[in-house]
């Protein structure tokens, strides 16, 4: 059977060559038709450049025109049969909500730091991003080693350098790897000029972090979207985000705790007895009470905690600084609550990760911050690092997404 | 779970999520295999029967064939379709012939907004993939457009997660694109496991089959010997040119796709 694509961000400096490594991992797969290649050459024959690989996803007018990427992209390619998504993430800070939309949906993340600049301030930021969204599988590239003269002593300069500022803010890669996306050296195939790297390449690290995606908990969260009427019989559907679920079992529905049973489990006409993680279903229920939109289904004997406080890590994507207090909506799973932050305990620049302010009033564009979230009405929640589905939420006002967070901490004293 | 489960089951999740944001909505047909890929997710989303407007966007320019296949499977889905052409324009003599930007913006975009606002409607569900072309690669799942169609790809919304912006003010719809995820490869192969019926353009006959269907004087067919699903797949999975490589408006400059959909070209 075959796996769904593991999906990859790759981040690092405006010019360290991002969209350039995914370019040449296209390039060298063999994964552009030929029409797209002439597309380029001419496109780049007409800003009075030469082709650029990275103009295979810079495709707005502008970013060829800048030679930089202004909004994510993703593209697909396999190596060996086992299929990859990369996300193509920008670099430049104004558009940092972008980088997250894409980061958002990645498994893993390769950093990429240029040979000839080494770490910047940008790299750390985006480092510091893909942790607070829980991707915990990184690996490190130093590219333009052509830049360096493919010295080895460079690189190991480099990479202690990394070591020390990725390990300030908790990132340890799993690997480093001296490649040049340019000239193709240490992407898909080994380097000629680089003898003295032992280690693995680009391809073999992509093949080690597939083989390395995780397994999630099995704890059943099944958030409810919606709720149909067809052939007057009302169908709660919605999409299984881990666990399984039974014809004839009985769940709890949260956050009130009522009990319900699964009358029937229907999946497009289809009749069926059970199913599992991922599966976009509806159920016909009977019980105590008929499940709404927000309602949380989880097992009875073992189920997420309900509360009205907890601590969490948020980003700031607003332009917008926020004022502690002000009202909020929190977006979790399906959930759906008025939520203020009632404590900024720390405000942190996302670049170092050094310290800005300890009990603070506001919050600013671009900064972390460890705040305590409370909200009007109980929701189901979880530590981020224990069930992902209902431990990650999205603040917003007035239907704009301002921020996003994991929940670190459940105030155990406010369960609701 | 496999691939095409993965992406079948996401589809579904974002089809009744957007739907339980925005009543007011209608499914864009083209006819083409994506669009009629996404009917069938959207059949499934909701049981069989789909709770809103299918508008086809009519050029008068479309394939026999592709008339034919609309009129059948209308009926068989029990379709609540609305056909839609820009008549004023028609008569005013806009053709491909005297010029193929105007052409589509004409007859599709302007046809689409006159649609979108006789029916007052807040979001339509679009059957485009990223891998079609760089700039639709930039696409997010929920993508406002203004009441002049225009798509601000310089300042899009962020989409965490699967936590989608659901902004749409007075003048303004959201684009749904629940196919975003998929490739060509995998519309073929979800098609041949699911038994959706195309458009036969997309077989070939005499040596030549389309690879992409839209409008009869701008679409022009690839030399194939793929008179089966079967054999589509495997050519695709031997290809060395892009998918829209017969369309026109993708190549009349290196950025009129761009131009086109940032003007609401679908």
């Amino acid at each position: 059977m075959q796996k769904p694509a593991l999906p990859i961000v790759i981040i690092g400096d405006v010019d360290h060559g991002k969209s350039t490594l995914i370019g040449r991992l296209l390039y060298d797969t063999g994964s552009l038709p030929a029409d797209k290649i002439k597309e380029i050459k001419e496109a780049s024959k007409n800003l009075g450049k030469k082709p650029e690989l990275a103009h295979l996803l810079d495709c707005l007018e502008e970013e060829r025109k800048k030679g930089a990427t202004i909004d994510t992209t993703q593209v697909f390619f396999k190596i060996n049969n086992a299929e990859y998504i990369i996300i193509d993430a920008p670099g430049h800070v104004e558009f940092l909500k972008n980088m997250i939309t894409g980061a958002s949906q990645a498994k893993a993340a390769i950093i990429i730091i240029a040979a000839d600049e080494g770490i910047k301030e940008q790299t750390k930021r985006h480092a510091a991003i893909i942790l607070l969204l829980g991707i915990d599988s990184v690996i490190a590239a130093i590219n333009k080693m052509d830049l360096v003269n493919f010295s080895q002593e460079k690189y190991n300069g480099l990479k202690e350098e990394a070591i020390t500022a990725l390990s300030r803010i908790q990132i340890k890669p799993l690997l480093f790897i001296p490649i040049s996306a340019l000239k193709g050296d240490n992407a898909l195939k080994r380097s000629k000029n680089m003898p003295w790297h032992k280690g693995a390449t680009i391809s073999e690290a992509l093949n080690l972090l597939q083989k390395k995606s995780s397994q999630r908990k099995q704890t059943l969260i099944f958030p409810i979207q919606d709720i149909y009427t067809i052939n007057k019989k009302k169908i709660a559907v919605g999409k299984i985000e881990s666990g399984s679920l039974t014809k004839g079992q009985t769940l709890i529905a949260l956050p009130d705790k009522k009990t319900i049973k699964v009358r029937s489990i229907a999946k497009f006409g289809k009749k069926r007895h059970n199913a599992g993680e991922g599966e976009s279903i509806g159920i016909i229920t009977g019980g105590a009470i008929e499940p709404k939109r927000g309602d949380i289904l989880s097992q009875t004997n073992e189920y997420p905690e309900i509360t009205i406080s907890f601590r969490a890590t948020i980003f700031w994507m607003s332009e917008d600084s926020y004022l502690k207090n002000n009202a909020l909506l929190i977006h979790c799973a399906t959930q759906q609550a008025n939520c203020k932050i009632t404590k900024i305990h720390r405000r942190i620049d996302s670049a170092t990760m050094q310290t800005l302010g300890e009990n603070a009033e506001k919050i600013n564009h671009a900064e972390i911050a460890e705040v305590t979230i409370e909200t009007q009405n109980a929701i189901a929640a979880c530590a981020f690092k224990n069930i992902p589905a209902i431990g990650r939420f999205v603040l917003t006002h007035e239907k704009n997404i301002l921020s996003g967070g994991i929940i670190t901490d459940i105030d155990k004293n406010k369960a609701g | 779970m496999d691939r095409l489960s993965k992406l079948e089951n996401d589809s579904i999740y974002i089809i009744r999520e957007a739907y339980y944001q925005f009543k007011d909505t209608a499914a864009l047909w083209s006819i083409g295999k994506d669009s009629t890929t996404l009917l069938w997710l959207i059949r499934k989303a909701f049981f069989g029967e789909i709770p809103f407007p299918v508008i086809h966007i009519d050029t008068t320019y479309k394939f026999k064939e592709i008339y034919e296949f609309r009129e059948k499977y209308a009926k068989k889905w029990r379709l609540k379709l609305l056909v839609c052409k820009n008549q004023t324009a028609l008569d005013n003599g806009v053709c491909p012939k005297n010029g193929k930007l105007n052409c589509c913006s004409e007859l599709k975009t302007n046809t689409l907004k006159q649609a979108v606002k006789r029916c007052g409607l807040r979001a339509l569900y679009l059957g485009i993939r990223r891998d079609e072309h760089g700039i639709r690669a930039k696409e997010r799942f929920f993508s406002p457009r203004n009441k002049n169609f225009d798509w601000n790809y310089k300042s899009q919304p962020p989409e965490l997660w699967n936590q989608y912006a659901a902004k749409a003010e007075n003048e303004e719809h959201m684009r749904i694109h629940p196919l975003l995820s998929w490739n060509e490869i995998d519309v073929w192969r979800y098609i041949r496991r699911e038994k959706i019926p195309v458009v036969r353009l997309y077989l070939a006959s005499k040596g030549r089959r389309y690879r992409s269907i839209g409008c009869a004087p701008c679409c022009a067919p690839v030399k194939s010997g793929a008179g089966t699903i079967d054999k589509i797949i495997e050519e695709l999975q031997k290809s060395k040119i892009s998918e829209r490589g017969g369309r026109a408006q993708d190549k009349e400059s290196a950025y009129m796709m761009q131009k086109l959909r940032s003007l609401g070209y679908m």
